[in-house]
């Protein structure tokens, strides 16, 4: 009774909530900014927005997790890397969800471009992996992601991001597919202590979704975050600390008024430019 | 050829003229403004007007003012105030207003809104006060005001008195509504005054109103002691920390201006306003030593309730429902008029040091028989008895950017099941995270046995009570005309509600992006969206399950200073609601303002034109209306029709005004207009206030 119960919530969740089947977004800043992060440039823009990566002007790496409304089946685990070459970033990334009975997990590669200093572009592909032991195996597909970011003003920028342009399908059963994301968004700072972002993404399955987002950092190193996201409702908060300028500890939760909390945290190495 | 030069000297005297502004308007702009946050009928605006108006005349000086005035004038945030304040202990006293500037967080707009009521002077003013200087520099104000009825009523059917006697369908009295008020006052000094009103459908000077007018008010009050800061005899009010202990008047709800969350307590006014059941009568005394403050208060009137005889202990009368219209119209009013007597005494003593102030309150509250409402599921933990204490604390401390505020309180009273003592909390912040952008925060935490009748604290329902919520707001400028204002609330209700037969919850959110080039012109974009659980109306078995109600407004608002005597304003609403057994629905309202205040014509004149179209009562839409001075008027516009009104104000004789207004309303698609003993046959449903003040 218990595990059929946890099963259907754990196949509601997954199903409405988490994961549209390709795409769950990650890294605790982000997170924490309720995911309106299109335009936002650090190593886990490897999993928002290939493009903004063509900013990285030093090395990165990042791990990260998170936990869903606390239930031990909706965890995720991610990774991702970046590099920049004399022209261009290339960048890795992976992310792992899910349990025993049912796991899902991508991993890819990417590069960035700066075209202009108004202009960056991105392209990655992705390879997913969809594992349901019981009775159904195992698929693999492969996907491909694209992105672009343009500065308005030195202090305004507008990004846009698409997951899986490629439409791949998962299985000829049902015309099956992996969920398609869009992304447009924009941000604006309003001085080296404040950043103000908001987003509006489409995901093919489901209800438009409006994002926002602020990071303040009252000293330094040390920055406070808060979002709020519709469709369903969700309300973040994260702290971020930076130990000798180039270790980032970013912690956060996020909240659902029906679910519960999300507690995510991630750990970022950033070499300092 | 001279005609030509005349025209041209007169075009350019026209563009040069400047946008110079008379007092009433300019007060009137900021009570729109103010005005602009409320979305409800009942609005009392009479304290900010009143507020305003002095300080008009008697601007606050930037120099010596400790923040406690510029809280009063309602148009700045308590981290201004500080910044204010603390630039000037910290630099010296302000040259010009201008230095505001040069603040972190003040800009040219705050400036303009605050420049009339304000002033940089390295005098103190001298605030003592002589008998002879109090009776010749005091001001003398009376008003009249006379709303007759329109259109007949059901309720005002000529019936036999056989029928009326047992009938509570009609009323005794006519269908007009007289208000008058006289009031003295020095300053801000003292204040002496008495308001009349009879309601429509009261009597006057006969049967139960053998006194005259139904409802009388009158207040004697000083402030500006040094050790006795006030003292109010008669009518009061009374603000205490966050209004969740005790606050005896009207508070801001959930606006779209974040600095609102925060309530800046004024610990006692005179009363001077209408509402027959939200003050304090009998006497209370603000005093003041050194850091300290001790406010006093105690107040004894009677209530309107339904006295019920209890058969087995014949002689025991309980309450069984308090009415607080304040109506006595029927048989059924005026058969609860003056019921109950309720008696208040309480205690607020503060301690402030620099930036930080804090409280402790404790008020009690009794009846002189039993109250003891039906027993619901839903009103289960309400209070019920005849005796009830509260307890809070209240804090507040502003430190560089941030404010922080908040207030905890108990509730103890004498029911038999000793079930009814909860606490409340509320705590808050308010950040600015740069000059352009600013950032609140407010949690609140009230239980479902947690009872105070006076309060006023933050919250999604009505009272302050059996809710949780966490609410964030922000206002942003950006460096262009741009501006945002937002905010988003988290709510549950953790024990059943009236229509609400399971714990509930839902969330609000609204954003409103801000477009404004100039000082003569504005468009704003407002969208909110709104879902709580209620009962289902449809559905199968025993139970009544709960559904969501989803609410969106959109609203566009243009307005346009055309030149120093036309205003032009134009408003689109819309409204749509949505549950499973309701459907959709959806209501919308057009409105066109014009106001023309030539500078110096003693008339001017506010006109409105307005078409609205909504499929229910559900999705009626409120909108601020101009009215006579002291006329608070925020109507619902609803089912399908016209709306026009025209206000006159002509001033005469030096020292009179008379206002003048009449509206209307034409409905489409009614024969008959409301129901029961309002109904109104016909499709005209119209309004007519007169108004005459005299000052000397």
């Amino acid at each position: 009774m218990k595990i059929r119960l946890l099963v259907s919530i754990v196949g509601l969740v997954s199903s409405s909530f988490v994961f549209g089947q390709g795409w769950q977004p990650v890294g605790s800043r982000s997170r924490s900014m309720a995911d309106a992060s299109v335009t936002l440039t650090d190593v886990w823009s490897y999993h928002h927005n290939p493009a903004a990566l063509a900013k990285m002007e030093k090395w990165g790496i990042g791990i990260a997790y998170e936990n869903r409304f606390l239930l031990k089946e909706l965890q995720s685990q991610s990774f991702s890397v970046a590099v920049p070459l004399k022209k261009g970033v290339v960048s890795a990334g992976m992310q792992s969800f899910g349990y025993t009975q049912f796991r899902s997990m991508k991993v890819g590669m990417g590069y960035s471009l700066k075209l202009s200093e108004l202009f960056c572009l991105g392209v990655q592909m992705n390879m997913h992996q969809l594992r349901l032991p019981q009775g159904y195996g195992v698929s693999w597909n492969a996907t491909g992601e694209a992105g672009l970011l343009a500065q308005i003003t030195p202090v305004w920028n507008v990004g846009f991001a698409v997951v899986n342009f490629t439409r791949t399908k998962l299985s000829d059963y049902q015309e099956d597919r992996l969920t398609t994301v869009m992304r447009l968004g924009t941000s604006y700072r309003f001085s080296k202590k404040l950043l103000v972002a908001g987003e509006a993404e489409k995901n093919i399955d489901y209800p438009i979704r409006a994002k926002a987002g602020i990071e303040y950092l009252p000293a330094d190193k040390f920055a406070i975050r808060t979002g709020f996201a519709t469709s369903p409702i969700e309300m973040n908060v994260g702290f971020g600390y930076a130990f000798k300028n180039q270790f980032l500890l970013d912690f956060g939760t996020a909240y659902n008024q029906k679910l519960g909390w999300s507690p995510n945290v991630s750990f970022t190495y950033q070499l300092k430019k | 050829m001279t005609r030509a030069a005349i025209v041209i000297i007169f075009l350019l005297g026209w563009t040069f003229q400047s946008f110079a502004q008379d007092k009433s308007e300019i007060i009137q702009q900021r009570i729109e403004f103010i005005s602009e946050l409320y979305q409800s009928e009942e609005i009392d605006l009479t304290t900010f007007l009143e507020q305003l108006s002095y300080y008009y005349e008697h601007p606050i000086n930037l120099n010596f003012t400790e923040g406690t005035e510029l809280e009063e004038l309602g148009l700045l945030t308590s981290i201004q105030i500080s910044d204010l304040v603390l630039h000037r202990k910290l630099f010296g006293k302000y040259i010009t207003i201008y230095e505001l500037q040069s603040l972190s967080y003040w800009d040219l707009e705050t400036i303009e809104l605050v420049r009339p009521f304000v002033k940089v002077d390295d005098k103190l003013d001298n605030i003592h006060i002589t008998f002879k200087e109090a009776l010749e520099q005091g001001k003398f104000e009376t008003f009249l005001r006379y709303q007759p009825m329109m259109e007949h009523k059901q309720a005002y059917d000529n019936v036999p008195d056989s029928v009326q006697a047992i009938s509570n369908n009609y009323y005794y009295g006519n269908g007009d509504r007289y208000y008058s008020r006289f009031r003295y006052t020095y300053k801000t000094n003292i204040s002496v005054g008495v308001t009349a009103e009879k309601d429509a459908g009261e009597q006057f000077f006969k049967g139960a109103q053998k006194k005259g007018f139904d409802f009388y008010s009158a207040h004697v009050f000083f402030k500006g002691g040094k050790y006795i800061r006030s003292v109010a005899l008669g009518d009061y009010q009374v603000q205490i920390g966050q209004g969740i202990t005790f606050w005896s008047s009207y508070a801001f709800g959930k606006t779209q201006d974040i600095a609102t969350a925060k309530r800046t307590a004024i610990p006692l006014k005179a009363y001077t306003s209408v509402d027959e059941s939200r003050f304090m009568r009998g006497v209370a005394v603000d005093l003041a030593y050194k850091r300290f403050g001790a406010l006093l208060f105690a107040s004894s009137k009677k209530v309107d309730a339904s006295t019920v005889a209890d058969s087995i202990y014949n002689d025991l009368e309980f309450i069984s429902t308090l009415d607080l219209s304040g109506l006595h119209r029927t048989n059924r009013e005026i058969s609860k008029m003056n019921g109950l007597r309720e008696n208040i005494a309480g205690a607020n003593l503060t301690y402030h040091q620099g930036l930080f102030k804090a409280g402790l309150s404790g008020v009690y509250q009794g009846y002189d028989k039993p109250y003891l409402k039906d027993m619901k599921i839903y009103n289960q933990f309400d209070f019920r008895g005849q005796h009830h204490l509260n307890f809070g604390m209240d804090y507040s401390y502003n430190y560089k950017n941030v404010a922080i505020f908040g207030e905890v309180s108990k509730a103890y009273n004498d029911n038999l099941s000793g079930m009814n003592s909860g606490w409340a909390m509320m705590h808050g912040a308010l950040i600015s995270l740069d000059s352009r952008m600013s950032f609140g925060l407010v949690y609140r935490d009230y239980q479902r046995d947690y009872y105070s009748f006076y309060n006023a604290g933050f919250s999604e329902g009505s009272n302050t009570q059996n809710e949780r919520g966490l609410y964030a707001g922000f206002k942003m400028k950006f460096k262009t005309a741009w501006s945002m204002n937002g905010y988003v609330d988290l709510f549950k209700f953790p024990w059943l509600k009236y229509g609400v037969d399971a714990p509930s919850q839902g969330h609000e959110f609204l954003i409103q992006p801000i477009y404004k080039p100039n000082k003569i012109f504005e468009i704003y974009f407002r969208f909110r969206q709104q879902v709580r659980e209620n009962n289902a109306s449809n559905y199968a078995g025993a139970v009544t399950p709960i559904e969501p109600n989803l609410q969106r407004n959109y609203r566009f608002n243009l307005s346009y200073v055309i030149n120093e005597a036309f205003t032009f304003k134009s408003r689109f609403e819309m409204v749509t609601i949505q549950s499973d057994s309701k459907g959709f629905q959806k209501g919308m309202i057009f409105t066109q303002d014009l106001l023309w205040k030539p500078k110096s014509s003693p008339i001017d004149l506010a006109l409105r034109y307005a078409l609205f179209d909504t499929d229910s009562y559900d999705t009626r839409l409120y909108s601020f209306e101009n009215n006579a001075l002291y006329v608070f008027a925020v109507p619902a516009y609803y089912y399908q029709g016209s709306r026009a009104y025209l206000l006159v104000r002509y001033s005469f004789l030096r020292h009179c005004d008379l206002w003048v207004r009449y509206g209307v309303f034409l409905y489409n698609n009614r024969s008959v207009i409301s129901s029961g003993a309002e109904q109104i046959n016909g499709s005209r449903k119209s309004d007519l206030v007169l108004q005459l003040r005299i000052t000397f």
